[in-house]
């Protein structure tokens, strides 16, 4: 097993909890394809600097990190309220998920947002079902196929997200102080 | 229980994240207090989360993982060698990039267009005409194009454009007849299931069972950075190397050739990859039939804006046609005597 069989075990270990934290910030799916793809080539050129008693996965975020704070430069598509200490806090959200003890990989670890989304109310759940299952993505078509307004959808949206973060947090604490 | 400052920090980040996420706004408050900017982290990290999901297939990232993995062994082995690289580029004459292989670059790059040409994001609206462009790029038909290539300093005389014929059959077989390059007349270049095969001015055909045989016997080892060789295994990994957009339908400029009727538009603009070889066009408009797939016209623009580089390469479609057979093999030329 060589250098690359070895960070290959390790990408693909992370690399599901990389794309939360970059897709979380950078909302064009190409754009987001590009900064993966930077961001694991530049860890694999910087793979003799990382220290190896510090986690792997806050290491290849931090670079995802600057890769994205590069593409801001380039891009206005990008939020301009993201910053070091927005993405930092980003990672610690993603480190938190890692080390919750439910489940061994992320879509295990993500049944309990599933389970989340399940308990929302109907309209609420709608909102984000559709949303995430939209084709084109625009607001205006989900909320035509929804038959609601636009503000409306938006609030069920934000209403939907506020939610699934409570409860998220809930169930994540829920398992970290089970026996 | 919150007291209204908090209400108040949590409604404005509220606001930013879900103007953001559903609107596609980027205006953004002067100031967000830690906390408020914690709080959009925490909706855009959910919003993240259900993207990831929900929505991005296991096979997507096994995708990504090993198109990384394959740009990063490929940097490590230094295997894809630029056609044109800076080393070279000022000592090499016009004559290089009339010589055969770029012709034959160019004709791969129209064979493979259903390699290299591809949408892996069925949202993305230049789907369905990537899907039929690839059709009718890989049916069993032949198709005769007018193949240009300028030169990057056009206004010279001696770098007027020069063009050839190229005649393509599904995704695997094409012939090149160019203006050769010393003597008069016309070379023949072809390549099919069995092989390649080349034809000069005057002589017996050559022909050989490999792009490497051709060039260890007609180049002489002076063309070691031509992309022919790598060319086909390169764009097998380069199917996400471009961002394609669908651009308004728009009826193709076709200069003294025949006029043709609204085509479909579409621009792929080469994304900012590292290890991408640099003699990749940087930017490629296609036109196509909208009924057909048939692709009208294809302009490559190159980066180079050196003296003796080539500028752009444009293919026109000229006819749709039935040939024969042999058409694609050496003995499909008059006069042809083989040697293997």
């Amino acid at each position: 097993m060589d250098a690359h069989d070895v960070f290959e075990i390790l990408i693909r270990e992370h690399a599901d909890l990389l794309m939360v934290f970059i897709r979380s910030v950078v909302r064009d799916q190409t754009i987001a394809d590009d900064v993966f793809q930077e961001t694991l080539l530049v860890a694999w050129r910087r793979l003799p600097d990382y220290d190896r008693t510090r986690p792997f996965g806050p290491w290849l975020r931090g670079i995802a990190g600057n890769v994205i704070l590069s593409a801001m430069r380039q891009n206005k598509r990008l939020l301009p309220i993201v910053d070091s200490e927005l993405l930092d806090h980003l990672d610690s959200r993603c480190e938190q998920l890692a080390r919750h003890r439910r489940g061994d990989t992320l879509p295990e670890k993500l049944e309990a947002l599933r389970e989340c989304v399940r308990a929302l109310p109907e309209p609420y759940r709608a909102a984000i079902e559709t949303r995430l299952n939209s084709v084109d993505g625009t607001s205006i078509s989900i909320a035509d196929q929804l038959g609601i307004s636009l503000e409306t959808l938006k609030k069920r949206l934000q209403r939907a997200r506020v939610r699934l973060f409570d409860c998220l947090q809930r169930k994540l604490a829920t398992a970290e102080v089970a026996p | 229980m919150k007291n209204d400052d908090e209400s108040f920090e949590e409604g404005l980040a509220d606001r930013v994240a879900s103007d953001w996420l559903d609107d596609s706004s980027t205006a953004s408050p002067d100031h967000v207090t830690p906390d408020q900017k914690r709080r959009i982290a925490d909706l855009l990290w959910i919003q993240g989360l259900l993207e990831t999901t929900f929505q991005s297939p296991e096979t997507l990232r096994e995708h990504q993982i090993q198109r990384a993995m394959a740009s990063i062994r490929d940097s490590g082995t230094a295997s894809v060698v630029p056609a044109t690289s800076s080393h070279n580029a000022n000592h090499r004459s016009r004559s290089k990039w009339r010589q055969w292989t770029v012709w034959v670059t160019a004709a791969v790059l129209v064979l493979s267009v259903g390699i290299w040409l591809q949408s892996r994001d069925p949202r993305r609206q230049a789907f369905a005409a990537i899907e039929r462009i690839r059709e009718a790029a890989s049916a069993p038909s032949d198709r005769e194009y007018l193949v240009t290539l300028f030169p990057a300093d056009a206004n010279e005389i001696k770098s007027r454009p020069v063009e050839a014929q190229l005649f393509v059959r599904g995704g695997e077989a094409f012939v090149v007849k160019a203006p050769a390059l010393l003597k008069s007349g016309d070379v023949w270049f072809g390549h099919d299931r069995n092989g390649a095969w080349f034809k000069p001015v005057i002589g017996p055909v050559l022909s050989g069972s490999g792009a490497l045989l051709m060039q260890q016997r007609f180049m002489q080892g002076r063309e070691q950075g031509a992309p022919f060789l790598q060319l086909t295994t390169v764009l097998e990994r380069l199917s996400d190397a471009y961002r394609v957009t669908l651009l308004p339908d728009e009826v193709p400029d076709r200069g003294s050739l025949k006029a043709v009727a609204t085509c479909q538009h579409l621009r792929a603009v080469v994304r900012p990859i590292k290890g991408l070889p640099d003699w990749l066009p940087g930017e490629i408009e296609i036109y196509a039939e909208r009924e057909t797939g048939t692709i009208i016209k294809m302009v490559l623009h190159l980066n180079s804006h050196e003296p003796n580089r080539l500028k752009r390469i444009q293919f026109d479609f000229i006819a749709q046609s039935q040939l024969p057979d042999d058409w694609y093999r050496p003995e499909g030329r008059s006069d042809s005597r083989t040697i293997d």
